[in-house]
């Protein structure tokens, strides 16, 4: 550091290789507070008046936030800059930021790890028409969609793609819009790769100071990055809020490179991507599981006046009966509700059948180790909202949907929450029953739409 | 279109006493997160320190969500109202840290409040610190100061901050303004001290 600092203070130009390894680790593709750097503040001077670093203004000209693009400001009289100031309110939760705040950028040098074949540690073999979409979307190399059904093993489909862009020295990125899918395949990922070290962000994640080529990280942390990804795999591309929310697809085109590409997956594509992908090479298409069975088609099941009926501490008859006979049966279970409100006061009454049932919904600390239980079968059944609808793969899964005419539960959310049962070979069917207080057309929708993907 | 100001919630727009005390619909919270509220029993604090207010200071003081004034600003305007007093005075902020925080968090609920308040206390630079003696020193474990000609006779004061620990503070505070010659000095904090 003293080195630094005395060449700082010399005349001389400055040597475009004498710049601290462990910061261009930290900062490359990154955005970041200055005052939040896990540096001395004069080894950052040095590297801004050096070329290294680009320093910005944390609200543009143009009154909008330089980390995440939004237009929702707060102003207030700022004590810092000795007036009138105004901070981003939508990405407050990462730290916030102001119009005096100062963004740091890393604009020297890139980063060369030369990684070593070979650098998968998988052992797992593809299926044959795994193995066909994974090289197709390699060989592209644009933007690409990958349609695979719910229980096609697209994760393993992911490996060899990262596989090969780390083989080529790139950056990859995979961003889901849920914690728990992070959650799900941060494990998988880094088992898969076990040389290098995975990184995983989602709120309230580690902080890394290192350099990673292969991210898991929720659509929302990839607001912390800016140019950096060669690849960006965004993981259930229609998960809410993603298909919501334009901002998150905003961030997905920030955080890649100008010249990396997009690859989307996804078990029910919308229309729109479904338009845009139309050409046969930039499209890939699993219609079945990768044990090759059927989708579990679902069965609608009315359950009149449920919401009443729960109010007054009633368990619904049917479903009474269906969840006593998974317990005498020891199946575990999964039963959706439409608001957390209704699972609480489900909750007592469900848990007199058995005491161990527990609810996960999302605000709730402990639903990790919640779905953890259910899966070492120390709970024999789950009541959750529609955060577990996708990503938790649990051995001979039942699935009971409370009221799927709720709004809520649109077309795709149904499909996925089908997608949880018969996952595996040694159990590739399950009960699957929409109970209901009436029928709608999502509901019809999502039964079509699996029937026809088990035709083709 | 409105949401809660601590968890974000969507509000349909119900009519809570929120809703009355702040009459400015775009800083409203739900009611979750009002039952969580908890009122002081002491009249030295309007609310009680759970986890819930940790939350909501975490929110003011380290995320630097100004907007959490306006919830300190409606319910000290509530609490101050059934009082007598001629000034209303703040615990003051190290001026360094004001500038690292961008806004004086106290003063700042005040303003939002319209609560006319002096600023007759503030606090001691280092140097000053050091011109005094080593058991003056040790004797206070917050330093500040009246500034200099503030003459408090015969007032009756609220003295306001937002969380009531020690209360070595307020004592000195209430010490240094009963020295100036104040009739009265009651103490008024946002949340009561953790116990
Ligand atoms: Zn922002
Ligand atoms: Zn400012
Ligand atoms: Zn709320």
């Amino acid at each position: 550091m003293l080195k630094l600092q005395r060449r700082l203070l010399l005349p001389q130009k400055v040597s475009p290789h004498l710049f601290d390894h462990k910061l261009q680790a930290f900062l490359v593709g990154r955005i970041w507070i200055a005052e939040k750097m896990p540096f001395h503040p004069d080894t950052i001077t040095y590297h801004i008046h050096a070329h290294f670093i680009e320093q910005f203004q944390g609200i543009t000209e143009k009154n909008s936030c330089r980390r995440c693009g939004s237009q929702n400001l707060q102003k207030f009289d700022c004590s810092q800059c000795k007036g009138s100031c105004s901070y981003c309110l939508d990405c407050i939760i990462m730290g916030r930021i102001s119009r005096c705040t100062k963004l740091l950028r890393w604009v020297g040098p890139p980063i060369h790890i030369q990684l070593k074949s070979p650098i998968m540690t998988w052992q797992g073999t593809l299926t044959p028409s795994q193995k066909m979409v994974a090289d197709e979307a390699v060989r592209h190399e644009k933007d690409h969609l990958i349609h695979a059904v719910t229980g096609a093993g697209k994760t393993e489909i992911l490996f060899p793609i990262s596989e090969d862009a780390l083989l080529k020295n790139q950056r990859i990125c995979v961003t889901t819009p849920r914690t728990d899918v992070v959650l799900e395949l941060s494990p998988r990922f880094q088992k898969a790769f076990e040389k290098i070290q995975v990184q995983s962000y989602y709120g309230g994640s580690e902080f890394y100071k290192e350099y990673s080529p292969l991210i898991i990280a929720t659509t929302h942390q990839l607001l912390r990055f800016e140019a950096a990804f060669d690849v960006i795999i965004v993981d259930e591309a229609d998960a809410f809020p993603y298909t919501f929310d334009e901002k998150l697809r905003q961030a997905v085109k920030k955080a890649k490179k100008a010249s990396g590409r997009t690859i989307l997956v996804t078990a029910t594509p919308t229309k729109l991507e479904r338009t845009r992908f139309s050409q046969r090479k930039c499209y890939s298409f699993i219609a079945r599981r990768f044990h090759g069975k059927d989708l579990p088609v679902p069965k609608f099941d009315s359950l009149w006046q449920y919401d009443r009926q729960f109010n007054q501490g009633i368990i619904p008859r049917k479903l009474r009966n269906w969840l006593i006979k998974c317990v005498s049966e020891n199946k575990p279970f999964l039963v959706f509700f439409p608001s957390v409100k209704l699972m609480m006061v489900a909750l007592p009454l469900i848990q007199k059948i058995e005491h161990s049932i527990l609810a996960v919904h999302a605000s709730d600390p402990n639903r990790k180790e919640s779905v953890q239980a259910l899966r070492d079968g120390k709970v024999c059944g789950l009541l959750t909202t529609t955060i577990l609808e996708r990503g938790i793969t649990i051995f001979n899964l039942q699935v009971a949907v409370v009221g799927a005419e709720n709004r809520i539960f649109d077309h795709a959310a149904l499909i996925q929450i089908s997608g949880r049962v018969g996952r595996s070979k040694d159990a590739p069917s399950g009960d699957l029953i929409f109970f209901h207080d009436g029928l709608t057309r999502q509901m019809d929708f999502a039964v079509s739409e699996i029937k026809r993907l088990n035709r083709l | 279109m409105n949401n809660c100001l601590f968890c974000g919630e969507y509000l349909v727009i119900e009519v809570t006493w929120a809703t009355f005390l702040w009459r400015a619909p775009s800083f409203i919270i739900c009611s979750n997160c009002e039952e969580q509220l908890v009122y002081s029993k002491s009249p030295d604090a309007i609310y009680f320190h759970n986890e819930f207010m940790n939350d909501v200071i975490h929110q003011y003081k380290f995320q630097q969500d100004l907007r959490v004034a306006h919830f300190f600003a409606a319910s000290i305007r509530k609490a101050i109202k059934k009082r007598k007093y001629d000034v209303v005075i703040p615990i003051p902020m190290h001026p360094k840290k004001e500038i690292e925080r961008t806004f004086a968090h106290v003063e700042t609920v005040l303003k939002f409040a319209n609560i006319p308040f002096q600023t007759v206390l503030q606090k001691d630079t280092e140097e000053q610190q050091s011109k005094k003696s080593k058991k003056e020193r040790e004797q206070v474990a917050q330093f500040f100061s009246l500034i200099s000609g503030a003459s408090m006779r015969g007032k009756k004061i609220i003295l306001i901050d937002d969380v009531m620990t020690t209360g070595k503070t307020m004592s000195l505070a209430r010490q240094l303004l009963m020295d100036a010659g104040a009739e009265k000095v009651e103490i008024l904090t946002f949340i009561s001290g953790q116990m």
